[in-house]
């Protein structure tokens, strides 16, 4: 289970954060998930569930989440 | 929040059709009141209203291309800027493509609107800038390699701040645009057509009430939902994959981009996964997250029912997965400004490609899918002013179930109606020598695919910087159920006193023939601008041979193609005019086991 984690503010910080499943970009907080020792980061809960009912089926293996 | 008695259907109906107007009367405000021939004659533009939840409430149709892209920057806004911080009076500006915008000329501009002091929404509208700096005159950097070289890049910053102008961030905007009066004017114009939703919204406030205005637009979100849902439903479970290509990214030659698609429907939800596309290419053949989705949004739009009203409801059944990092979603520092008017059409190609194996009867063969993007600009003779302008050409569409393709038109979604030529030779230093309709160009079908065009220019300024971002040059637009491939287009150039048209590669040595960007020709030199043609639905030899006969007196096909490919028989008269040879026909067609 993931949780909220804020984006930094700082003017110098113009990274564009994405979600690991969806792609879309994210404003001012991600939805972190720690799995299989890799942090991903999500839009919310909802892409969490996704990722793990649709993407990591489909194409875990091939990014080495065997 | 207070929640406004429930509507009847009626009511629900008039309320839309009320802020649909709205948007319509936006349009048309910046249509009259714009500088550039792009607002004013081409109409690339946008407009929204919004609830103050960042939902779509309802939107007009000018360019479609621009209705994800503009959700995402409004959604993004909000994010940014925080609801607390919007004040009446302000107007926001917004052209950052990784911030949920299409490409950097597209600029969007959203203003916060209040009824009696409490915050209803926002009106917005999203607009193609002709001018915006950078490396390339009329902002079209085709050689771009990353996106410092596409010209001047906003993340929301207010540029009106409770009515003020904010001249610091104006001096700024200005001071890197080559033609910044043209520039003050279309802003102008956006901001306008805010004030004029603005105070539409207000009369309909005050009239129908304030909670009840709002609990409408989220009763016509739950609609287009339901009703989208429902469509989805009509639609075979299954997944259904496709890919088309890109054929090169104006920095790398020969190098190809494919674009894949798998949808997955499911019930009455849809999920479009990319994943399998090419990885971000070095040139600005990307794509933003907002032109794939507004891609995807808009194909479902053209295969579903044309009357549910168009709102966020419409998208929530459809889920994306675009990877990051590839053509489909571009990442800083990656450029971007062929993906919104080049690549959007051939995502939607690649969506009815994967359609197509599920609802045959509701998709089109591929589109000639090239805007033709020439872009100029210079020190204009009469004046002695800086010019740019951003022109397009229409191509051919594909074919559908059930009719053919239009002819050179602007790709699908684009909905940008051509410069009049007349209108074109007065503002800018060109002779147009000829503008017309390529034979044979259409590919063959019970549904023909629609002709491109060719339109030849000659230079009548000492001097004019010119860029081009084409496509389907080497590839060409793909038939469906036995229909053919629609012609390939082109640019070229003949130098004053040149015999031979060549290729922009063979006489400047740029790396792609078609994406290149501030070349210098002179007065006396020619472009010529041939547009690809669309692919064709079904067999050509089941063609009504009245229509094979009519597309002959038209000049879309041949005699020769008519009888080759549509085993149709023509004769000519003593008078010119052809006609079926019935008989003659009959014998070939079932020469072609067609009855």
């Amino acid at each position: 289970m993931g949780r909220w984690e804020p984006i930094s503010e700082a003017l110098y910080a113009t990274e564009i954060h994405r979600c690991d499943f969806c792609g879309k970009m994210m404003v001012r907080r991600l939805w972190r998930l720690d799995y299989m020792g890799r942090s991903l980061q999500f839009c919310d809960d909802r892409c969490e569930r996704s990722w793990f009912d649709y993407w990591l089926p489909r194409y875990g293996k091939e990014h080495g989440f065997g | 929040m207070k929640r406004g008695k429930p509507l009847d259907s009626v009511s629900l109906t008039i309320i839309n059709n009320y802020l649909v107007n709205v948007c319509r009367e936006m349009g048309l405000a910046m249509m009259k009141t714009s500088y550039s021939s792009i607002f004013n004659e081409g109409l690339d533009f946008s407009c929204v209203i919004f609830d103050r939840d960042g939902e779509m409430v309802a939107y007009a149709e000018f360019c479609p291309a621009q209705i994800g892209a503009i959700l995402y920057t409004m959604q993004w806004t909000i994010a940014e800027v925080g609801l607390e911080n919007f004040k009446p009076g302000d107007v926001i500006m917004h052209n950052d493509p990784y911030r949920g915008g299409c490409h950097m000329p597209e600029h969007t501009v959203i203003k916060a609107v209040y009824h009696d002091g409490e915050l209803y929404g926002f009106v917005g509208n999203i607009a193609h800038v002709t001018e915006i700096g950078g490396k390339a005159v009329g902002g079209f950097a085709a050689d771009a390699k990353e996106v410092y070289q596409e010209g001047l890049r906003l993340p929301p910053v207010k540029i009106v701040r409770e009515g003020k102008y904010v001249d610091d961030i104006w001096k700024i905007i200005l001071a890197n645009h080559r033609t910044p009066r043209i520039s003050w004017g279309d802003f102008h114009a956006m901001i306008g057509s805010l004030s004029v939703a603005e105070r539409r919204l207000g009369q309909l406030l005050s009239r129908w009430g304030f909670d009840e205005v709002l609990a409408a637009g989220k009763e016509l979100m739950d609609y287009s939902e339901a009703r989208m849902r429902a469509e989805i439903r009509e639609i075979p479970n299954g997944e259904y994959s496709f890919e088309d290509w890109i054929e090169n990214d104006g920095v790398v030659r020969d190098k190809r981009y494919r674009i894949k698609c798998t949808v997955v429907v499911r019930d009455d939800e849809v999920i479009f996964d990319y994943t399998g596309s090419s990885p971000q290419a070095r040139g600005p053949c990307n794509c933003t997250y907002g032109v794939t989705a507004s891609a995807t949004f808009n194909a479902m739009l053209n295969i579903t029912d044309q009357t549910i009203p168009r709102n966020s409801g419409c998208y929530r059944p459809i889920r994306l997965i675009v990877p990051p990092r590839t053509v489909v979603n571009v990442e800083h520092p990656g450029p971007s400004v062929g993906g919104n008017s080049e690549i959007h059409e051939r995502i939607v190609d690649v969506l009815f490609g994967c359609l197509s194996q599920a609802v045959p009867d509701r998709v089109a063969a591929a589109t000639g899918g090239s805007s033709c993007n020439f872009l100029f600009g210079g020190i204009h003779p009469a004046t002695g002013g800086y010019y740019a302008n951003y022109h397009i050409d229409g191509c051919g569409w594909g074919g559908k179930a059930d009719g053919d393709g239009n002819h050179t038109q602007c790709p699908i979604n684009g909905n940008c109606r051509n410069t009049p030529v007349e209108v074109f030779e007065t503002r800018y230093p060109w002779l147009t020598k000829s503008y017309s309709i390529v034979e044979n160009s259409g590919g063959h079908g019970r549904h023909r695919g629609g002709c491109g065009s060719l339109r030849v220019l000659r230079a009548l300024a000492p001097e004019i910087t010119v860029s081009s971002f084409m496509d389907r040059h080497e590839t060409r637009a793909w038939g469906l159920f036995g229909g053919g491939e629609g012609a390939s287009g082109t640019i070229r150039i003949r130098k004053k006193g040149d015999e031979e048209w060549r290729t922009f590669s063979e006489v400047y040595g740029t790396t792609s023939p078609n994406k290149f960007a501030d070349i210098q020709i002179y007065e006396g030199d020619e472009i010529m601008i041939v547009s690809p043609g669309g692919g064709g639905y079904g067999r050509p030899e089941e063609r009504d041979p009245a229509l094979v006969l009519e597309d002959v007196r038209e000049g879309f096909i041949s005699p020769q193609e008519a009888r080759d490919v549509y085993a149709v028989s023509l004769v000519q008269g003593e008078n010119g005019d052809w006609s079926v040879d019935e008989a003659a026909t009959k014998l070939l067609r079932r020469g072609r086991g067609v009855a």
